[in-house]
């Protein structure tokens, strides 16, 4: 199942994959000349228009210089190949962590003595702890030139104090690029990771046997909490992406050198690095000779002596990712059981990723010769096996148990480790504690993947270069004269096709078959061939390059993951005659359990996640949530640690998939409901279906957590409904890469975007605009910002008055020019919230988007997919990673996506606000604004929870109240979200709503810096009845624009009178005033009904209501100004 | 003791008495005869069950509502005809919605139902084995649930999408067409699609039906004078298969008034501009979206009384067959 997932997901991403790379993994002699011109070394951006701070343009010139490097650097395998007959050292150069050169150093580093990890071990003498941001450089000699490694021993701390500095990190492994002389010497020398180290926390008992904690109510185990125990490492520079096997070797010639770690993420504590001899290993064959020698024997044990380790209980583990897991495939895991969930087996799917390594302690009884038996499962990629190194006592035995191989099998296998030719692999253990190791590699397939990706990025750098000249459509009967205008592409493409084949040969001898894995290739291959050779062949072909660029892709990814799962680990005496014991139950244990397992199935309570014990003074407060079963576990295990232990409100969690709403009507509905869409929120509000906060005890601090704009979705008239725990909007997604190839910046405001179109469509480029309301709305609000009052910024945490931060979509009484409705401040119709904010009952019933503001932005939507003929419906993950669409806006959440879906677009892309609008503000000053529209999902407590009358009734709500204080929490959030990028890896995400949470989030140091900027801008409309009608209705005026070519003007007026048709007759059903009878309305009678004035909710309505003359003349007024200051302005 | 009781009394004592209809009321006599056949009832009586609560509880609830507002949060408020009132006189989508539906329903349901009958019988002429290979053939779009979002695929805005793609490539168009957002092509699609998923249960019936026509009376139809194939369907075949067409005219009517997931699945709800929006998608639109429950049980209501009205309809023309 998860492989289909993952198969389609890929599918549909990996179309075009790595296309974007184009010329960045362009290597040396091989594709100089091919590579295109995409990027010319000596392209100058052009000197801004008017905005020339020499300090931006200097940022700008030193980000370009980055993106040449980058581009043009080399890959580690051609770097190797050039300096393969330089010798490799003998002698090892030690440098120390205090001996850095403080001139040259740009982060913040603290010295720390004698540093102890978690185990105890203690470092003695100084460590250098590295912020995350800058540089540092460490000077050294060489006396010799020679081939060196670079061995670094750190420490994954987060946290670091010193005389009242701090460095702070998140939980995510640190990375550095590693510079000589500041340089890097190949482009894979950019990317060292160093990663964190785990615990699991599951119980060990009196006698020392571990086990799980047990869920009470269903009994099965709860996967125990990680923690972070760092320990001090030695490790190598290496590939991160496992393409090389063996460490890097730098050349490095003899004199004075620096060597430089730059920025990446999270701060990293170092306690010295040495430049060492490349490490060598003896073979198999020579450690066999020298067991023969040593007269090593079979150790002697007998079955019941043989040491075995329960891989489920590992001691530390290198990536949050890899954690127990149940298997229920098979009667005879360890531990089993039909009814109950219990965690045998760790690893599985998510164990995949080089680097991830596991680490277990094992108590060998007596010294031999001992095979190393685990029971594995390798069933999730076909054809295509696992690959794991072993590391006995933090060192590799021999070479061959640096690669060993774990084939394809939908069953579980109980085999000795074996090296890639099959042979069963000896290992000596002397009595004792040891520890064991395994380590994700991808052994022999590395090399052949770095090929493959090569050949990749070479492809699609011929496409886009084929993509320029024709478009994306070429004319199958047009000659484009491809061999005289780009000779080299057609050279390279039968040059990249005898690759493949060699490629497609190496693989069928590897994998010992020719198979389904080859095919992809030979098939890529014969269409390069059949494209190189014949230029008129390339048209018709064009969209199949396209294909087999992305089926590239595919094949990437699939073979670059190697899922493994582990039940046991049995060492038995390395001797043929031993007999290993079963792998899979046999018929009859097997149909008992299958049969047992089905059987308890109709007893088993799978919803209830937790049942509390009822305390005498408190009543359980009922939470539903339907999110997925992990996720529900991690809740409920935040809740009893953090909620139910201190403030004694017993919980009661149950896992739902929808219903809320006839739950509701039967009245047997929750007391809160965890995560509610903000519409669904105002839909039960205007019903009283759901119970509003805003007197809650506490709410004027728990509403700072928040940005006003998150708050709106969930208010209606004064009273806020819920809180909110997840924000998501949009921001500008760009590839760097090829903006700067293209000459084009990144652009500031909405008319720069107009601007860049020309290059765009000129290179059969396009840009990425939603064809949906909400685009619609980003221009829309932009431009009412001269007619708001009050702050036009909000920056980031600062929260500013309760009016400011609307945007809003049904403007009443805010002046422009044609839309004004005077007269809807009537007297009576607004009431002060005893806190003080104001509104407008008024408010909601009509809309404003007949305002000239509006139907002006409405119109340059529109022209966007009419006269600029930008796709409406696209792929923009494919597009992206292509390079056809380099510009696009997306949700952020995109950005967790990209990162994990296309790792080689690394460094090449990034975010940042959505272009702005240039206002002019009251007094004539102009600003820029960059507003984006906010999708909010809450918290919201139920009708059925409790009642404000009877004093229970009173306590349950003042429990679930808490329990909403306690999740929108900056501890629980924060929790929350790092415990679903451990159970979900780097595409879980949360996006948090708190502001606080979202700052511990794990992100790069400069993407950091985007969000935040970004975040400053989020705004967010109002939830009307009747809502839902206008987004319907814009879509079809764009539909009918688009579809029949009607003049966007009239099209959108002509379903004006619709929406407010359909918003009165929503307002008459519950009884709010409409735009017929708001004069006669009796405003008075519905604030007594619901606002109860002049009793314990302290509101009052608003006397002192301009009348009809004076906002009419102050209306005039504010348009004259506003003329004016433009007029001045323009 | 007259005779007739005489010859028919029972040769054991504890039996009863037969007695005769003008012996009790009306009533009694339904009573009686319930009585009589209540081993009948008991093993009835669980599927009644389930089928009252489930399918005639609700209809009965619907129209009940139809008269109430009831926005499915708060208890329903009673209006009377007020929701008839304005959906025949102020709703300008709900004509929309029975003109699409009546289009959709006279062109699919005729159209699916014809297709079936003249398929079952092409393929009834063959053999065995045969026969049920291609009955699979057939019937499988309509079993395999999603397969009708291949139209999707296929018809897709992107202008990387195969339908699209082709015609760009051909010179047809330049800039790709929104197929499944434009009224202009929508309306035809929908039409194939519904078509291409109707091969359903009505298809395997009508096989069956053909399998159960006596043999023999082809013989004698033969003998009869009937001259031709064609006759033979008229007069024999199709007269013997009533029940059959019947439940397939059934089936096929509820299909095509109820004809909207698909629609829903493809071109989105709303589809623009209302223009296939049917009259389940009305309903849904007022129950689900707009939370009015009272007035889509009202827009059900008329549509349970079409569809009924239908049913006598086909009928009537059924009844025609073979004369």
């Amino acid at each position: 199942m998860m492989r289909i997932l993952k198969n389609g997901l890929c599918l549909t991403l990996a179309f075009l994959m790595v296309f974007a790379s184009m010329s960045v993994f362009a290597e040396g002699p091989e594709t100089e000349e091919d590579a295109p011109q995409l990027l010319s070394a000596a392209e100058e951006p052009d000197a801004s228009e008017g905005e020339s701070e020499g300090e931006k343009e200097a940022e700008r010139e030193s980000r370009l210089a980055e993106i040449r490097d980058l581009l043009n650097s080399i890959t580690y395998r051609t770097y190797r190949e050039n300096y393969a007959e330089i010798p490799a050292a003998t002698d090892t150069i030690h440098i120390d962590a205090n001996s850095y050169d403080p001139a040259a150093t740009t982060a913040t580093v603290l010295l720390l003595d004698d540093v102890a990890d978690s185990a105890g071990t203690v470092e003695s003498g100084e460590s250098l702890a590295i912020g995350e941001e800058g540089r540092v450089t460490f000077p050294f000699h060489v006396e010799k030139s020679a081939r060196y490694s670079v061995l670094i021993r750190y420490l994954p701390v987060q946290t670091f104090t010193k005389d009242g500095v701090t460095i702070t990190g998140y939980n995510s492994s640190a990375q550095r690029g590693l510079l000589f002389d500041d340089q890097y010497p190949f482009k894979e020398s950019r990317y060292l990771e160093f990663p964190r180290i785990w615990q699991d926390q599951y119980q060990i008992d009196e006698d020392g046997k571990p086990h799980f904690e047990a869920d009470e109510s269903s009994d099965s185990d709860l996967r125990p909490p990680k923690k972070e125990t760092p320990l001090w490492q030695s490790i190598y520079a290496t590939d991160s992406t496992g393409y090389y096997l063996e460490e890097f070797s730098y050349y490095l010639e003899a004199g004075d050198h620096t060597l430089t770690l730059s920025e990446m993420q999270e701060p990293l504590m170092i306690r010295w690095i040495e430049l060492v001899p490349p490490q060598t290993f003896k073979t198999y064959a020579e450690a066999l000779a020298e067991y023969e020698q040593k007269g090593y024997a079979p150790a002697e044990l007998s079955k019941e002596e043989y040491p075995k380790l329960d891989a489920e209980y590992a001691d530390y583990t290198s990536a949050q990712v890899v954690y127990a897991v149940n298997d229920r495939t098979s009667a005879i895991t360890e531990p089993q059981d039909p009814a109950h969930f219990y965690l045998n087996t760790i690893g599985g799917e998510k164990w995949n990723t080089v680097g991830q390594w596991v680490e277990w302690t094992v108590e060998i009884p007596k010294d031999g010769l001992y095979y190393i038996v685990p029971r594995s499962m390798q069933n999730v990629f076909d054809g295509v096996y696992s690959s794991r190194a072993l590391y006995i006592d933090g060192e590799i035995p021999f070479y061959e148990a640096g690669f060993m191989q774990f084939s394809y099998s939908n069953e579980w296998k109980v085999e000795p480790l074996k090296s890639a030719t099959g042979e069963d692999l000896k290992f000596y253990l002397t009595a004792g504690t040891h520890k064991i190791r395994l380590n994700v590699v991808l052994g022999e397939m590395g090399e052949v993947l770095a090929q493959v990706e090569s050949v990749m990025n070479v492809m699609n750098s011929y496409y886009l270069e084929i993509l320029k000249l024709t478009g994306p459509s070429p004319d199958n009967y047009r000659d484009y004269e491809f061999s005289k205008l780009m000779p080299d592409v057609l050279r390279g493409m039968v040059r990249q096709s005898e690759r493949l084949y060699d490629i497609a040969d190496q693989l069928a001898e590897v994998n010992g078959y020719s198979g389904e894995k080859t095919v992809t290739l030979s098939e890529t291959a014969l269409l390069l061939e059949t494209m190189g050779l014949d230029e008129y062949k390339i048209a018709e072909n064009f969209s199949n390059l396209n294909d087999k660029v992305s089926a590239l892709g595919n094949w990437i990814t699939d073979t670059r993951y190697q899922p493994l799962q582990i039940d046991y680990i049995l060492f038995t005496p390395a001797d043929e005659n031993v007999v290993l014991p079963q792998a899979e139950a046999g018929f009859w244990d097997s149909l008992k359990f299958e049969f047992g397992a089905f059987v308890l199935s109709f007893f088993t309570d799978y919803n209830t996640m937790s049942e509390s014990i009822t305390e005498d003074s408190h009543d359980v407060v009922v939470v539903w949530m339907t999110t997925g079963r992990d996720q529900a576990q991690i809740i409920r295990s935040m809740v009893s640690d953090q909620f139910t232990a201190e403030k004694n409100i017993p919980i009661n969690l149950k896992l739902v998939a929808g219903g809320l709403l006839q739950a509701t009507l039967a009245g047997v509905g929750p007391d809160i409901s965890l995560n509610q869409g903000a519409d669904g929120i105002i839909t039960y509000a205007i019903r009283n279906a759901c119970i509003s906060v805003e007197h809650m005890e506490g709410f004027e601090e728990v509403r700072k957590r928040f940005t006003t704009a998150a708050m709106i979705p969930l208010t209606l008239y004064g009273k806020v409904y819920g809180l909110p725990t997840t924000q998501g909007f949009s921001v500008l997604f760009y590839r760097e890469d090829v903006l700067s190839g293209l000459g084009v910046e990144v652009p500031e405001t909405w008319d720069d975007v107009f601007g860049i179109i020309p290059t765009l469509q000129n290179n059969n480029m396009q840009l990425g605009i939603p064809a949906v309301l909400t685009t619609y709305l980003y221009q829309t609000y932009a431009s009412e910002e001269n007619y708001r009052k009050g702050n036009l910024e909000t920056p980031y945490g600062e929260q500013s008055q309760y009016e400011n931060g609307v945007s809003d979509e049904y403007g009443i009484g805010y002046p422009y020019e044609n839309g004004y409705k005077p007269g809807y401040l009537v007297k009576d119709a607004i009431y002060v919230m005893p806190d003080g904010t104001e509104f407008n009952l008024n408010y909601g019933s009509v809309v404003n988007l007949d305002g000239q503001n509006a139907l002006q932005s409405f119109k340059r939507m529109c022209e966007f997919f009419t006269l600029y003929s930008f796709p409406m419906t696209y792929n923009f993950t494919n597009r992206f990673r292509t390079g056809e669409m380099p510009i696009g806006i997306q949700g952020y959440g995109f950005y967790s996506t990209l990162a994990v879906t296309a790792p080689e677009l690394r460094g090449l892309w990034a975010f940042t606000k959505l272009p702005g609008t240039y206002n002019t503000n009251d007094d004539g000053t102009v600003s820029l604004n960059h507003r984006t529209h906010a999708d909010v999902s809450a918290i919201m407590m139920v009708r059925g929870c409790g009642d404000d009358v009877t004093e229970e009734g009173k306590r349950v709500r003042a429990d679930a109240w808490e329990f909403m204080k306690y999740w929108t929490s900056a501890e629980a959030q924060s929790r929350y979200g790092n415990e679903l990028l451990a159970l979900l890896g780097a595409s879980g995400r949360h996006s948090t709503a708190n502001l606080e949470a979202l700052k511990s989030q794990p992100w790069p140091a400069k993407d950091r810096k985007n969000l935040e900027e970004a975040f400053g801008w989020v705004m967010a409309t109002y939830s009307m009845p009747g809502g839902y009608i206008s987004g319907r209705y814009v879509q079809f005026a764009l539909l009918n624009v688009y579809n029949d070519a009607a003049a966007p003007i009239p099209a959108m007026l002509e379903y004006i009178d619709l929406i407010n048709a359909e918003q009165t007759r929503k307002r008459k059903e519950f009884h709010l005033p409409t735009m017929e009878n708001y004069d006669d309305y009796d405003y008075a009678a519905y604030f007594e009904e619901h606002y109860q004035i002049e009793n314990a909710m302290g509101g009052h309505i608003l006397e002192n209501v301009p009348t009809l003359e004076e906002q009419t003349s102050e209306h005039l007024a504010a348009v004259e100004r506003l003329k004016a200051a433009e007029k001045e302005n323009a | 003791m007259n005779e007739n009781e005489a010859a028919v009394r029972p040769a054991s004592r504890k039996e009863k008495r037969p007695t005769a209809r003008k012996d009790m009321t009306k009533i009694g006599w339904t009573l009686h005869e319930m009585r009589r056949g209540k081993m009948g009832y008991f093993l009835v009586a669980p599927f009644m069950i389930l089928f009252f609560i489930f399918t005639v509880l609700p209809v009965l609830l619907s129209i009940f509502f139809s008269f109430t507002i009831f926005n499915m949060l708060e208890p329903p408020e009673w209006i009377f005809l007020d929701n008839y009132i304005s959906l025949f006189l102020d709703d300008d989508i709900f004509l929309i919605a029975v003109k699409n539906t009546l289009i959709f329903a006279s062109i699919t349901g005729p159209g699916s139902y014809l297709l079936s009958l003249l398929f079952a019988w092409f393929i009834n002429e063959l053999t065995p084995k045969l026969r049920s290979v291609m009955t699979l053939f057939f019937y499988a779009p309509s079993i395999s649930g999603g397969a009708y979002m291949i139209w999707q695929l296929m018809f897709t805005t992107d202008q990387h999408g195969i339908v699209n793609g082709l015609l760009m490539k051909a010179g047809v168009i330049s800039q790709p067409i929104a197929f499944f957002q434009n009224p202009d092509y929508i309306f035809p699609l929908i039409i194939v699609i519904a078509l291409w998923t109707s091969l359903g249960t009505s298809f395997l019936v009508f096989i069956a039906g053909f399998q159960t026509v006596n043999r023999d009376l082809y013989e004698a139809a033969a003998i009869d004078g009937i001259r031709n194939r064609w006759q033979e369907l008229w007069y024999v075949t199709l007269p013997m298969m009533k029940p059959q067409m019947m439940f397939g005219a059934i089936m096929a009517i509820t299909g095509s008034f109820g004809f909207g997931g698909i629609i829903t699945a493809l071109v989105g709800f709303p589809s623009p501009d209302y223009c296939a929006h049917t009259i389940m998608h009305h309903l849904s639109d007022y129950g689900g979206t707009r939370m009015e429950m009272g007035y889509a049980s009202a827009i059900a209501v008329i549509l349970f009384f079409m569809m009924i009205g239908a049913n006598l309809l086909v009928r009537k023309l059924l009844d025609k067959v073979g004369k």
